[in-house]
């Protein structure tokens, strides 16, 4: 029952990625389909709840998707362009294979390391202590007790804590995992990380060569220390799929125009937001991108839209935590600003130590400082296309992320609080920072030196 | 331009075969360029292969290896004593001797973790979130926190003994006394 449940989410994503997004290509849903799906699950079985219906049935799930991806493809094959499908699409890559020896080496490593993370997630149980004490004693007591507002919440016995506090998606899809009669809920966490493989690497393949693409997705997924919390139970690797991807599908769309990837950067981003509310530092320089891109022609909807779709999931989540849930969520933010040196010289301290530790996030850090630099440098002498927006639209959200930090009321000079929560919180800014690596222009140029004459082609097929 | 000429179908044939400059490019530099990419991806590999992140996912892989064959057998509660040792044993313990419904009181902070001396327990026997997850339906309450679990504390049915705390929770007495244990506040 469980592979008939997965199907149908996965079916699910698809539906509303074509709907969404048609321009996408085959293999590229592959990579979001299921992330996807799994957010329209979380949203339906929270719909489901709040009018009074048991969530952890199988029935009402599977009787849930089904109709839920016929209603999406009955939207989508009501236009009469999209009932002509070619099958020959969904193997046109096949058709092409990269000729790289190197590629297959890469690719080979990939799978390799994918097949070691997912075998030790699915080995151990959940032990972590943020997932026992938080999203799956959260996932377990819902999938008991049929609602999401359960014990947890029982203001009586209230088990609630600041983990409990976070956006409903993490741990309604460790629900979904129990209701597939499936024991361990770190299936949730695999689906995201080969998810995260596939979807990155069909990124990036719309702006560099096969090689490079693989190279890059390899980079990302070895990065030690989300390699490790992808074996865990942990909400911090799907906030770094939806937000870290969403940020990435705005750029694409803002650098290339295609609306299908503003749709499904909306999607990603507002599943983001209904993952944990930190995705607002990704759905602000979105919003910014797509203001700067509607300025000349005053045209602010897109902006509007991607706001829309981002603080919908935010305001509708906190209106939930006061409202149904009655939750005690306890976050203490100054809201004035303020300016404390001392405050200020711990905090870069212990970000530097952990930005540019090499035994959690390997060279990748180091790498991305040397690419931007370099690219500053090749830039001011040839002035080609280094997609500059997209490292502001990172440095922006790192920005913001740090000033929330500084204005948290904790005394992070006496323990290590600063240290777990940023060293977690960095996942997110990996995908966009390693899109960026591979997408700059010294980094293209040498791989396609390498690679472009020998595509079927002939020519090159990279952007500029 | 003829009509034959612009038809796909032909277009498509005429394509294949003839040499298309890709074929053509299986030359010298074909393999000069993928002996560049191979020693680029090797000389990389061989560099990270130093670099202490690498070499920590490298360990949780071999460690993994070694894992699955001494635990490949093992059951749920195997390997999650694997981690968390006397914490799981003690609460399979209470698990087993308390009915579903059970309200079961914990010890305090200071009988869990002494300060001059070194507990049994690994961390987090003193969070009510982690004891709950593996106690689940019972009901845990601890002892420190009466005040604010009033509610719940006189409807305790079941005291959790820890290091010979809890026995004067019993409303009779106990001749065989154990460090640990699990007992019903009433016989």
């Amino acid at each position: 029952m469980a592979i008939l449940l997965y199907i149908l989410v996965f079916i699910t994503g698809v539906g509303a990625l074509s709907l969404a997004a048609p321009a996408l290509k085959a293999w590229e849903k592959t990579g979001f389909a299921l992330p996807i799906g799994m957010g329209i699950a979380s949203v339906y079985m929270f719909a489901i709840d709040l009018v009074g219906i048991p969530i952890n049935g199988m029935g009402v799930n599977l009787f849930g998707l089904l109709l839920l991806s016929a209603a999406l493809f009955g939207i989508y094959f009501r236009n009469p362009d999209n009932r002509r499908i070619d099958p020959r699409t969904w193997i046109a890559p096949l058709r092409t294979p990269p000729r790289h020896i190197a590629f297959y080496l890469v690719v080979v490593a990939g799978i390799y390391v994918i097949w070691m993370i997912s075998s030790r997630a699915m080995f151990w149980p959940i032990l972590n202590y943020d997932s026992v004490t938080g999203y799956d004693l959260l996932g377990q007591i819902t999938f008991a007790e049929g609602t999401f507002n359960n014990s947890v919440f029982d203001k009586v016995n209230s088990l609630e804590n600041n983990r409990t506090g976070y956006a409903p998606l993490y741990p309604l899809n460790l629900t979904l995992a129990y209701v597939g009669g499936i024991e361990n809920g770190k299936i949730t966490s695999v689906f995201f990380y080969v998810s995260l493989a596939l979807a990155f690497f069909a990124l990036l393949r719309r702006y560099t060569t096969p090689l490079a693409s693989a190279l890059f997705t390899l980079l990302l997924i070895t990065i030690p220390e989300y390699a490790f919390f992808s074996t865990l139970s942990s909400n911090n690797p799907p906030l770094a799929y939806y937000a870290g991807l969403g940020l990435i599908c705005i750029y694409i769309w803002y650098d290339k125009g295609d609306r299908s990837f503003m749709y499904l950067g909306c999607l990603l981003l507002a599943m983001g937001m209904w993952t944990r509310n930190e995705a607002i530092f990704f759905a602000l320089p979105a919003i910014g991108l797509a203001v700067m891109k509607g300025w000349r022609d005053k045209r602010f909807r897109p902006a509007l839209t991607i706001a829309m779709w981002s603080f919908i999931p935010l305001i509708v989540w906190q209106l939930v935590l006061k409202l149904w849930l009655d939750a005690q969520v306890d976050i203490q933010v100054r809201t004035a600003l303020f300016l404390d040196w001392e405050r200020l010289r711990v905090m870069k301290n212990q970000i530097t130590e952990v930005t540019f530790s090499t035994a959690y996030y390997g060279v990748v850090n180091h790498l991305f400082c040397a690419i931007v630099l370099l690219s500053a440098l090749i830039w001011a002498i040839n002035r080609k296309h280094t997609h500059w927006k997209l490292l502001a639209a990172i440095g922006v959200g790192w920005l913001l992320y740090l000033i929330l930090f500084y204005q948290m009321d904790v005394d992070f000079t006496k323990v290590g609080w600063l240290l777990y929560s940023y060293k977690r919180g960095l996942f997110t800014y990996l995908p966009p920072m390693v899109f960026f690596m591979a997408v700059t222009w010294i980094s293209r140029s040498f791989f396609e030196w390498v690679e472009v004459r020998q595509s079927h082609q002939g020519t090159s097929s990279l952007a500029t | 331009m003829s009509k034959r000429k612009n038809h796909p179908k032909k277009a498509r044939k005429r394509s294949s075969r003839t040499k298309t400059p890709a074929s053509a490019a299986i030359t010298q530099s074909w393999w000069f360029k993928n002996a560049v990419a191979l020693v680029f991806i090797l000389i990389g590999g061989y560099l990270l292969a130093d670099n202490a992140g690498y070499q920590r996912l490298q360990k949780v892989f071999s460690d993994f290896n070694h894992n699955k064959v001494q635990y490949g057998q093992a059951t749920k509660f195997e390997k999650q004593h694997r981690y968390l040792g006397f914490n799981i044993s003690f609460l399979e313990q209470v698990k087993q001797a308390t009915p579903e419904d059970a309200v079961i009181l914990f010890p305090p902070r200071w009988v869990l973790y002494p300060r001059n001396e070194k507990s049994p327990f690994g961390k987090w026997m003193d969070s009510k979130s982690y004891t709950t997850y593996f106690l689940y339906p019972r009901s845990v309450i601890y002892d420190n926190k009466k005040d604010r679990e009033s509610a719940l504390y006189p409807h305790a049915t079941h005291v959790a003994v820890v290091r010979g705390w809890g026995y004067d929770k019993l409303n009779y007495p106990v001749t065989e006394q154990s460090e640990f244990g699990i007992y019903p506040v009433n016989q």
